[in-house]
């Protein structure tokens, strides 16, 4: 089928009835998990897929893909509001939102998450299919020696996040490294640090632990002070409209981002865990003023939101070219495929390029469709930062007890929770950096993991593999460029 | 009269035997009726393990005489040990709770003595199978080893190659290591990859020459990615009967003999051991009735045409699963008290040598 025919018969499949009203449908009910906290796409793919059985494969596509698109989308209410992360790819996008809503400001944080969530979403989309030609190539030249590599370039990033105090930022991600080290070791399968305790066989989870570290201390905050989330006055519609604008004015910044969420998805394995807090450390490593970030800039929130939804289509590429899902939604689209009778690589991408395009279509109007209801929504939703604290800490009690328990609905994930809440206050009070604790916990097991493989592959010839050699050059630099502007800013 | 009075005690006997009948069943449908049931997952969700307990919960949900709510729940940790102990230990007692797991692991801590360590409470000879499924999986290689491998046969003589495991106590890693050491074949073992699909891409890019995935991971990815683009070659398949649409893969045992190896002694008992099944539970102490009205579900669902047309389409086979306390303890639970303690430090042993 001629590439044309193909593009004009999947999007135009998604307007007619009934794959547009799932494809709606599907964007209603992505919008409404990604506001709760703890739910995330890859639940809602999963409990959805076995209705999508029962539709034609446009219809199912459609509705799959309005659901799973718009979830980092919406999730950005939780996390400015509420300082809890809606999914886990909004977790970075607290350390400045939130900041943002305290000031008054939640109006302006969702007018620029919106306009680069839709930004990301559809550069995103657009890029699956420009690079569908090279992606087996580019996939396929990242082995386990550059997987680890790209982790030790992701924990150069403490630096960035560590808010000016470089070395007790390394001091965490060292601590978070140990803690990473709990539950069963990948290559023995055997527990490690467990105490026999079943729930850390499979390590401590992230979620509970940034819900504590962020949610609880702003809790405590609230409650003590009495106050409601902001504490300036609402000018939430005009807020709005500066975020659009800072969006544009940020234009390099949001693109940059995209391009880090577009790659990082198109990586099997490495995921919406990490694809915000690179991009948010990329941001701060790059950007002028950094010590604004952290305090409610802007930036911080464009980065992260950016990213996050330009993984999505990232994400898709290596599911369908080659059948090794970009992440673990994608794991599911493709088990919905293969049910609808359509398989990954040749397949999609010789006879059935009209589905592909029908994927990439509902990708990019997903994205469209939920920014534009919730930059309609935002002037209402702002409003919910100036209700009293008494009120809202109610609300953030039961979001963080939610999203904490959705991870594997144990007490244990509650127990986590508090016992990150008080680490998180005390870090807070003492001017500890927090956000290198998450970094640490999402980067552990992918540092061990492959660098176990790479040295049992390929013993020490992993160090001379030339993209390995470009990451460390890079990572060099990075950290180079890093030192030398706070050598410069401490001489200022 | 006497005929008129018998009649009339006839038809109520007769219509208090039918009010008797109608209620007795009345009451064996409404047991479940208006009833919410959970089905506990050992596994996250979106998993292929999630997947296929979803799908056997929805047409359980049909199958039940009275209509009940299934509510999955994904109570995953440990590798099944958490949502095993709460089965066990904690899930309500009445029928309304069931687990859906994969055992082997806890099996083989149970019957071995190491339950403890592994944080494992439930006395695995307790819980009541209801339905289960022996867990097929398929090897392939590359098919540029060597001279190029089209089939089965051509491993023999061919150069050492790269097995791309996940864990070296996986229970896929040991299957793969003891039918390659029980058919002679010469290997170089690679562990430590995360899932099927992380291993699969290591095989794309050459970075291992080997794999085995599950059933529906080779069906719907790597057969039309890789085998039938000519990438790999499938070898071998964990059953013991011919499962058509995987040749030229074979059957476990008849790979082993076709390479001049013998299926028995020790390994090919530690090979039988190690093998995954996905088991549907009830917890220990629900009333005989119900544990009845359920395995007569299963049983039911098995000659289903929908259960099997959805199961054709979901997973490309026609369903293995069996149904009954009886025929699961012959095939499952007696496999693993086969796990003595001579069984138990030979497995020791080989992991060890894994390990060095």
């Amino acid at each position: 089928m001629p590439v044309l025919d193909a593009a004009l018969a999947g999007i135009g499949a998604l307007f007619l009835w009934p794959a547009i009203g799932y494809l709606l449908l599907g964007i209603s009910i992505g919008i409404v998990v990604g506001i709760l906290p703890g739910l995330g796409g890859l639940s809602a793919v999963a409990m959805l897929l076995p209705f999508s059985f029962l539709l034609d494969a446009y219809s199912a596509m459609a509705f799959l893909m309005g659901v799973y698109a718009v979830t980092t989308t919406a999730d950005t209410i939780a996390s400015v509001l509420l300082g809890v992360p809606g999914t886990s790819g909004s977790q970075a996008t607290i350390l400045d939102g939130y900041p943002m809503a305290r000031k008054g400001e939640a109006g302006r944080a969702f007018g620029a998450a919106y306009t680069v969530s839709m930004a990301g979403g559809v550069a995103g989309g657009v890029l699956v299919v420009a690079s569908l030609p090279l992606v087996r190539e580019l996939v396929l030249s990242v082995g386990s020696p550059e997987f680890f590599m790209l982790g030790v370039f992701g924990l150069l990033l403490v630096g960035a996040l560590s808010g000016g105090s470089p070395l007790r930022g390394i001091v965490v991600v060292l601590f978070a490294l140990a803690l990473a080290m709990v539950g069963t070791s990948p290559q023995e399968g055997l527990p490690r640090y467990t105490f026999g305790e079943a729930y850390l066989l499979d390590g401590i989870k992230i979620v509970p632990v940034v819900l504590g570290l962020f949610a609880l201390p702003e809790l405590l905050d609230l409650f003590v002070h009495r106050t409601s989330i902001s504490r300036a006055a609402l000018e939430s519609a005009r807020d709005m409209k500066e975020g659009v604008l800072d969006a544009l004015r940020h234009w390099w910044l949001a693109l940059r981002s995209i391009c880090i969420g577009v790659y990082v998805g198109m990586i099997p394995g490495l995921g919406a865990t990490i694809v915000d807090w690179m991009a948010y450390g990329h941001a701060v490593q790059s950007e002028k003023n950094p010590e604004r970030f952290g305090s409610g800039d802007v930036r911080g929130v464009i980065a992260p939101e950016a990213a996050n939804n330009a993984l999505k289509g990232g994400a898709l590429v290596p599911t369908l070219a080659i059948g090794v899902p970009g992440n673990a939604p994608m794991a599911l689209f493709l088990v919905a495929l293969t049910t609808h009778g359509i398989s990954p690589g040749p397949d999609i991408m010789g006879n059935r390029l009209d589905v592909l395009f029908a994927l990439v279509g509902a990708l990019v109007i997903a994205n469209v469709v939920a920014a534009g209801l919730l930059l309609v929504a935002t002037p209402y939703l702002a409003r919910i930062a100036q209700i009293r604290g008494t009120i809202i800490v109610a609300v953030v009690v039961v979001a963080a007890l939610m999203g904490a328990w959705m991870s594997t609905h144990s007490m244990g994930d509650w127990i986590v929770l508090m016992v990150f809440g008080v680490v998180g206050y005390a870090m807070k009070r003492w001017g500890w950096p927090r956000a290198p604790i998450a970094l640490g916990l999402v980067l552990g097991p992918l540092l061990e993991r492959y660098l176990h493989l790479s040295i049992n592959v390929y013993g020490f010839e992993w160090l001379m593999r030339p993209v390995v050699l470009v990451i460390f050059a890079l990572a060099v630099w990075a950290l180079y460029a890093q030192f030398r502007r706070d050598y410069r800013r401490g001489r200022r | 009269m006497h005929l008129h009075n018998s009649a009339r005690h006839l038809g109520i006997a007769i219509g208090a035997l039918a009010l008797v009948g109608a209620s007795w069943e009345a009451t064996a449908q409404a047991y479940f009726a208006g009833k919410t049931m959970e089905l506990a997952v050992s596994r996250g969700s979106g998993g292929s393990q999630d997947r296929i307990c979803r799908f056997m919960a929805s047409h359980l949900e049909r199958m039940l005489a009275g209509g009940p709510r299934i509510v999955v729940k994904n109570r995953k940790g440990g590798t099944g040990v958490v949502a095993t102990n709460w089965l066990y230990s904690q899930a309500p007692k009445d029928g309304t709770a069931l687990g859906c797991f994969l055992p082997v692991r806890n099996y083989q801590a149970f019957f071995s003595g190491t339950a403890k360590k592994r944080g494992l409470v439930a006395d695995m000879t307790k819980l009541v199978p209801v339905a289960g499924t022996p867990v097929v999986a398929v090897s392939y290689v590359r098919a540029d080893i060597g001279s190029g491998i089209k089939g089965p046969k051509d491993l023999k003589g061919a150069p050492a190659f790269k097995t791309g495991g996940q864990s070296i106590t996986n229970t896929k890693d040991i299957t793969f290591r003891a039918v390659f050491d029980l058919a002679g074949i010469a290997y170089d073992y690679k562990t430590g990859y995360q899932d099927s699909s992380d291993a699969w891409a290591a095989v794309l890019r050459g970075e291992v020459h080997h794999h085995s995935s599950g059933l529906p991971h080779f069906m719907k990815v790597v057969l039309p990615t890789g085998v039938k683009t000519g990438k790999v070659t499938p070898i071998y398949y964990d059953s013991g009967i011919v499962v058509p649409g995987l040749e030229p893969a074979v059957p476990t045992a008849e790979f082993i003999r076709m390479h001049g190896g013998k299926p028995e002694g020790p390994l090919w008992s530690l090979y039988q051991t190690s093998r995954a099944w996905r088991v549907i539970y009830l917890p220990p102490g629900v009333p005989e009735t119900v544990v009845a009205e359920i395995e007569a579900a299963f049983a039911a669902m098995l000659g289903d045409k929908a259960f099997i047309d959805a199961h054709r389409k979901s997973y490309t086979v026609f369903p293995a699963w069996v149904a009954g306390r009886k025929a699961l303890d012959r095939q499952l639970v007696s496999a693993y008290r086969a796990l003595g303690p001579s069984l138990v430090k030979f497995r020791k042993d080989y992991i060890d040598k894994a390990r060095r």
